[in-house]
């Protein structure tokens, strides 16, 4: 019997190690907010981000007064880090989505320990690339032109232009993560402030949870609410992605006029999403001791995907090589000599191959897929990678256009730059907000992971001893939550 | 060439200035894309004169600012959808030909090539370029230069 249990614990590896009760799940995650001291290394590490966002901030208002004059970008290369720049932060945000809604459908219980930080990120990025293209409009205060609404000007979007198309898929992709977000944190919410000493606290948690007491009704609501979510959400996954790279495929340039684009952007989307989790999930399960909650298998787990999505990019690589061949169209076939070997970004496409395509070769290997540190190098290393693809995508096709008269190299300003980075420091102010005032790991979901959880319907006898593993996966959430009811 | 106005290059203080512009025009401003109308101003005078007069605009009415100041009469401009127009008739020249056609622009602006001199005895004279020496050539060079744009 204890070789069963061993092969069953290979098979279905816990998703929740030590001994825990609902208890002691509740009070780890809660009291982190709420009752131990924050650490000191919050504060370092929220005074070093807030300190890199006030570049952001300087960018934007300079920006805002002189104009766009101040980036580096002008014709041919009309598009540049501000367009690169939205796609990585877009890209990064898939993750979040992809382990909330697809995952979610798919009954994958590695992503309940997981999921609430992962579309923290999700909303978090999403803020950070809707900056750009809403600054390069050039006069942002006049943006809601893009919407269509009745106005005395006679004007009125232009639908069959894919920028148009973005405005509709990432406004929708903003809203429905946010609400999704939310909506999965009102019965945590409700915990901390049932939990809350200080009166603030109290009435902030309060005013959030919204009335949330926790009936039979009330989780019923939310399973169906979060159900349907989950399901707007899952398209969404493939079509935002799908979208942005189509303002690059739609056009005639050579390197962005390819089918292969939409697969290839969300499988690229996805692989840096990940990479991104990993960054924030290895640091925060370190220092934040939640080793318990986000365990090595989840680490595992997510190097695999990274492995998969990663592998798809590459031969999305190994495809743009071969339709620029097969196509015989000189343009392409410069396109590829620009961009490979003969034109002055050559290198970037290396860095990009070495970064993207060579880099996660290390993670077919269970002992690098087993290190943390690895891990946490590996998905740096990524999202490098991911960025420099961008680069190549946008900039090297753009120099070498159909007209040699017009050719130009591209060089960012020191405003690209701050703007980026300010936009990074952004972020994780964002998120070490986030880590500080709420629940960074869904409790009542991690709870339906538990041994207690499982709800026993009385087999004993020879599979007494089956019934007993941690992680009975055939066990419905609805059984496990109806359990949990306080 | 400013394809966009992506800071403010003009200068709006300046009181001497303001002589200096012309007063039918606005200026466009940062932010906005910088492109040509076709002198708009003197399109919509024309519209209102014919208005007036209860008829259509007449070819050659509209004058456009780059068209007057041309020396060489290079520059033609009218309605496309009157087949009588002297535009029109250009454009059915087989000399015609747009920036980029093969990708489909559609372009308004197209341009008439170059005429070369068919006096074997003059020193700009070129030979006439046969179906095989045309091969010959694209072979030769990688790219698909497009000839030169005459203005």
């Amino acid at each position: 019997m204890q070789e069963v249990k061993k092969i069953q614990k290979n098979l279905h590896p816990p998703m929740v190690e030590g001994d825990h009760s609902f208890a002691s799940v509740t009070d780890i995650i809660s009291d982190r907010t709420l009752k131990k001291r924050t650490p000191y290394g919050w504060f370092i590490g929220f005074a070093l981000a807030f300190m890199v966002a006030q570049s952001l901030l300087f960018t934007v208002v300079y920006l805002v007064i002189t104009g766009i004059g101040i980036w580096g970008n002008n014709q041919p290369v009309g598009w540049a880090f501000d367009i690169i720049n939205f796609v990585w932060w877009i890209g990064i945000g898939h993750a979040g989505t992809l382990i909330s809604a697809i995952l979610l459908l798919m009954n994958q219980k590695w992503r309940t320990s997981i999921n609430r930080f992962a579309e923290a990120m999700t909303l978090f990025a999403v803020a950070c690339a809707g900056l750009f293209p809403l600054l390069h409009t050039g006069r942002p205060w006049l943006a809601y032109w893009l919407f269509p609404y009745p106005n005395t000007m006679g004007m009125w979007p232009q639908f069959r232009s894919p920028l148009m198309w973005d405005v509709f898929a990432v406004s929708t992709y903003a809203t429905v993560s946010l609400l999704f977000w939310y909506v999965g944190l009102i019965p945590d919410i409700a915990t901390l402030r049932d939990r809350a000493k200080n009166k603030y606290f109290k009435t902030v948690y309060g005013l959030l949870s919204m009335g949330w007491r926790g009936s039979a009704k009330h989780w019923h609501r939310y399973e169906i609410a979060y159900l349907l979510l989950a399901g707007i959400s899952t398209p969404l996954v493939l079509s935002v992605h799908s979208i942005v790279s189509f303002d690059f495929s739609v056009a005639q340039l050579p390197g962005w006029h390819a089918t292969i684009f939409p697969p290839y952007f969300v499988a690229g989307a996805i692989f840096a999403g990940f990479a991104m989790v990993l960054i924030l999930c290895i640091p925060l399960r370190h220092w934040y001791g939640m080793e318990d909650f986000i365990t090595k298998t989840h680490l595992i787990f997510m190097g695999k995907v990274m492995l998969a999505t990663g592998l798809i990019v590459v031969y999305g690589y190994a495809m743009e090589g071969f339709f620029g061949w097969y196509s015989a169209n000189e343009f392409e076939v410069f396109m590829i000599y620009n961009r490979v070997w003969g034109g002055p970004y050559w290198w970037f496409y290396w860095l990009l191959i070495l970064c993207n395509g060579l880099s996660i070769q290390l993670l077919w290997f269970k002992r690098f897929r087993e290190s943390e540190f690895w891990l946490f190098f590996i998905s740096i290393i990524v999202s490098i990678g991911m960025w420099l693809e961008r680069f190549v995508i946008i900039v090297t096709s753009l120099h070498r256009d159909f007209l040699p008269s017009s050719w130009a190299m591209y060089s960012p300003t020191v405003f690209d730059w701050s703007m980026f980075i300010g936009t990074i420091g952004f972020f994780f102010t964002l998120l070490f907000l986030f880590v500080r005032f709420l629940p960074v790991i869904s409790i009542f979901e991690v709870r339906t992971l538990l041994p207690d959880a499982q709800v026993n319907h009385g087999h004993h006898g020879a599979h007494g001893e089956l019934n007993d593993r941690p992680n009975a996966f055939n066990e419905s959430i609805n059984d496990a939550q109806g359990a949990e009811e306080k | 060439m400013r394809r966009f106005n992506f800071l403010l290059y003009q200068d709006w203080d300046t009181p001497q200035y303001k002589l200096m512009r012309n007063p039918e025009v606005s200026v466009r401003s940062r932010g906005v894309m910088e492109k040509c109308t076709y002198c708009t101003q003197r399109i919509a005078i024309a519209r209102i004169e014919a208005e007036k007069d209860q008829r259509n605009i007449k070819d050659g009415e509209i004058v456009t600012a780059c068209q007057s100041v041309c020396p060489a009469d290079a520059i033609v401009f009218g309605d496309l959808n009157d087949p009588n127009s002297q535009v029109s008739k250009l454009k059915k020249d087989h000399r015609n030909y747009a920036l980029l056609n093969e990708l489909n622009t559609q372009p308004r602006t197209t341009y008439l090539a170059n005429l070369k001199n068919q006096n074997r005895e003059m020193p700009d004279y070129v030979a006439p370029k046969t179906i095989e020496s045309n091969r010959e050539e694209s072979k030769d060079s990688n790219q698909g230069e497009p000839s030169e744009p005459k203005h």
